[in-house]
């Protein structure tokens, strides 16, 4: 009886303990393993990512992130974060379920990642490799890339420029934790020049012909590709801008003098916006209501904004161009979203040699120091010295703003790593800020960030 | 004796009637006006100044209109400022003259916007997605492009005469369209001059009165300078590419067993390069290299464990141009395993 008794308890302890790990683990899967899934359902929206695609993030090099900022820790967010630790070709920023993201393509293998900017580490979007990769220029709202490389042609010998136009075939129906092919088509050879448009919807690219050079706008979506400009001149740097017309600069040097212009492709118009600047180079907003623009006086680098609106001088007098007083190079500065404030990798002494083109030669570098300025008053706020800050020397180029204004991110070009700096608060983009009462409605596109 | 001082009287007063109209004319053929700048654009600030030698126009009174209003009067009063407007509108300027003999002479100018901006590029070695200018150099070719906007920012380049010159007088080429030309350059340091006149030879407005003068062409001018051809070494890796960031400019250290040194021949003649005509000798440790496969290329490797350096140089002749050489030199440290 007794020995029945003791059994009978043994039963009723393990049904106990049995019962008692069903609701543990039904506790785990709906509780904690609803939080863990969010959090990297979040971070990771297409799977959280194993070692070996981890590329850019804290697994490759813990100690460098511990010692640049990373934002790990729980204390607070540190000024600068190291995004990736790989030589970067070009980045890409993106919101998606409310989180900030960076994509952006790895130099030595033409593979993209994506990486959220406030933490975590890098996710490996594409395997399809094409190596030594020179320029990517993203497009179609990060879901294209357009790959640039050198070539060398094995029956002439002679180096083709080859650019390839990805395709990041993201879906709600691809596997979430693997990488995937890069769809890619060509455009074609030996293109001089290009540009994607900030809505990423079109890029332009130029070619040389017989007579000069001929420009052409691709639709990113249709493919459609359409014959816009013929120029005798072969030299410009262009910019595409959001309304189908291109910025036009000559391809600098220190000491020659240098144009700009506005070419639209509809009307075939050419409007001259800045002339006979030596070492010219430039920077439109994303609608060109107002270009910034560089130049080299008697050695000195000096910035300047074209304002096709006017600025209000003394006595109602309209005044097109405005000095902005910073020293560096219009490509180390972003436009904020409004199309008025800049942000600005900037260097606080010239270095020896003809600017620009011995740092495009990769002769000389830069140490540079950032600040954000408004083009309306000319004034500057100085943010951040990252010498001071994580003891780093940057050299900034390919600088973005994401999409929420809260970060400036830039390829440092000493070592061509990706960076992120944190945007303080004194200068983010305010909804309820005021605009100014004179804006054109450019540059009220602009402010609105269409 | 009376039928003779009437007969002179005669003449006189039908040579009178016959010569004044044309002398008056002539005077008023020799009046012209200039504009500083030479060639204005659109919506800018004009200095327009009226001179003669034919009319004594410090003596003489002037009226000067802008659109019909008086914007100033006075003697001697031969300046006047004013803006012009938008490409494709003009500002119609009348002097009145009335000099201290008497004569009226009416002038008009019709002030137009012209813009002609005359760009360059040098048919000189860059690498591709260099973003600076190719530099001329020792006889190389520079191409010369005007862009003019006379009528309209859409204005057709093919519809104007240009005129081309190089050292003020020395004729380029010149034609209708003719809206480019090439120039050789000459030794490092001097300057070629350059200068185009473009002329809207299809303007309606051509056929004003004789009285009227119509800014209808411009011209623009530059001074092209020759540099020197440049040697820059820079890594080729095997994966990343050129490492044009950054020039080797003394020295490179690497911890691998191979280094791949490349040269870039910046500013040679672009035709010399696809020709072949540079001749490219390289030293390591002071011992001549055979050339490579690709002369712009020097594959370096380790041997051993042990740190070691090499001190390359490279010397690059153009044998066309014979002028056109550079030097370069740089030191390659290999760390030890």
């Amino acid at each position: 009886m007794e020995q029945q008794s003791s059994k009978k308890w043994l039963w009723i302890s393990l049904g106990g303990v049995f019962i008692l790990l069903i609701i543990g683990g039904l506790w785990w899967f709906f509780v904690r393993g609803s939080e863990v899934g969010e959090t990297i359902g979040q971070l990771f929206p297409f799977g959280a990512p194993t070692e070996s695609t981890a590329q850019g993030g804290n697994n490759n090099n813990d100690s460098t992130f511990d010692q640049t900022g990373g934002f790990e820790t729980n204390s607070q967010e540190q000024m600068f974060r190291q995004l990736a630790s790989v030589p970067v070709a070009g980045a890409y920023t993106l919101i998606r379920g409310g989180v900030e993201y960076v994509r952006y393509v790895e130099k030595e293998t033409g593979h993209t990642y994506e990486i959220a900017l406030k933490g975590g580490v890098a996710q490996q979007l594409t395997n399809t490799t094409i190596p030594r990769i020179a320029l990517a220029d993203w497009a179609d709202n990060g879901n294209a890339v357009v790959l640039r490389t050198l070539e060398k042609n094995p029956l002439s010998g002679r180096e083709v420029v080859k650019t390839h136009l990805g395709r990041i075939k993201l879906s709600s129906a691809s596997s979430s934790d693997q990488t995937m092919a890069l769809d890619v088509e060509f455009l074609p050879d030996n293109i001089i020049a290009l540009s994607v448009a900030e809505d990423g919807k079109n890029l332009f690219y130029l070619r040389k012909t017989a007579n000069g050079s001929a420009g052409s706008i691709f639709n990113v979506g249709t493919k459609k590709t359409t014959a816009v400009f013929q120029s005798p001149f072969s030299e410009w740097l262009p910019q595409l801008l959001n309304d189908d017309t291109v910025l036009l600069t000559t391809k600098p040097s220190g000491n020659v003098a240098g144009y700009s212009y506005r070419y639209d492709s509809k009307t075939k118009t050419l409007e001259r916006l800045v002339r006979a600047k030596k070492g010219l180079t430039t920077l439109g907003t994303m609608t060109g209501s107002r270009v910034l623009y560089g130049e080299n006086i008697s050695q000195n680098i000096a910035l300047s904004v074209y304002n096709k609106a006017g600025f209000s001088g003394d006595e109602g007098v309209r005044i097109y161009e405005s000095t902005v007083p910073l020293s560096t190079l219009p490509e180390k500065c972003a436009w904020q979203r409004d199309g008025i404030r800049l942000l600005c990798g900037s260097f606080l002494s010239n270095p020896s040699g003809l600017i620009p083109d011995t740092w495009y030669q990769g002769v000389v570098s830069f140490s540079d120091t950032f600040w954000s300025t408004d083009t309306n008053t000319g004034t500057v706020t100085f943010l951040a010295d990252p010498k001071t800050e994580i003891q780093q020397e940057f050299d900034v180029v390919h600088p973005l703003i994401s999409s929420n204004e809260d970060y400036f991110i830039f390829i440092n070009k000493k070592d061509e790593m990706l960076w992120a700096m944190r945007i303080p608060e004194k200068t983010a983009v305010s909804d309820t800020e005021t605009l100014p009462a004179d804006l054109s409605p450019a540059e009220l596109q602009d402010a609105q960030g269409s | 004796m009376k039928t003779l001082r009437t007969y002179i009287l005669v003449l006189v007063c039908i040579a009178g009637i016959t010569l004044s109209p044309s002398m008056a004319f002539a005077a008023l053929d020799l009046i012209t006006f200039r504009t500083n700048p030479k060639t204005p654009g659109p919506s800018q600030l004009v200095t327009i100044s009226i001179q003669s030698y034919a009319v004594d126009l410090e003596s003489a009174n002037l009226t000067w209109y802008v659109d019909k209003e008086v914007v100033a009067n006075g003697i001697g009063e031969k300046n006047i400022q004013t803006m012009t407007k938008n490409l494709g509108e003009t500002v119609t300027i009348n002097v009145v003259i009335l000099a201290a003999n008497g004569a009226r002479y009416d002038k008009q100018f019709l002030l137009r916007p012209i813009e002609i901006d005359l760009l360059w590029e040098a048919d000189t070695f860059v690498p591709h997605f260099y973003k600076g200018k190719a530099l001329p150099t020792y006889k190389s070719i520079v191409k010369l492009s005007a862009v003019p906007r006379f009528n309209a920012f859409s204005s057709d380049p093919s519809k104007y005469s240009y005129t081309w010159t190089t050292n003020q007088i020395q004729g380029l080429g010149q034609g209708l369209g003719k809206q480019s030309v090439l120039v050789p350059m000459k030794y490092s340091g001097s300057s070629v001059p350059v200068e185009v006149t473009v002329i809207d030879s299809a303007s309606d407005d051509q056929s004003t009165t004789t009285a009227s003068t119509l800014s209808d062409g411009g011209s623009a001018s530059e001074r092209i300078v020759a540099v020197n051809p440049l040697i820059l070494f820079y890594e080729d890796a095997p994966l990343l590419g050129i490492r044009s960031n950054r020039a080797l400019s003394s020295a490179a250290t690497t911890n691998g067993i191979n280094f791949t040194l490349r040269a870039v021949p910046y500013f040679f003649s672009n035709d010399d390069i696809a020709n072949t005509s540079l001749i490219y000798t390289w030293q390591q440790d002071r011992q001549k290299l055979a050339p490579g496969i690709d002369p712009n290329v020097l594959v370096l490797g380790k041997e051993g464990t042990a740190a070691q350096s090499s001190t390359i140089g490279l010397m690059i002749q153009n044998s066309k141009r014979i002028l056109q050489s550079a030097n370069a030199g740089v030191t390659v440290n290999f760390t030890a395993e």
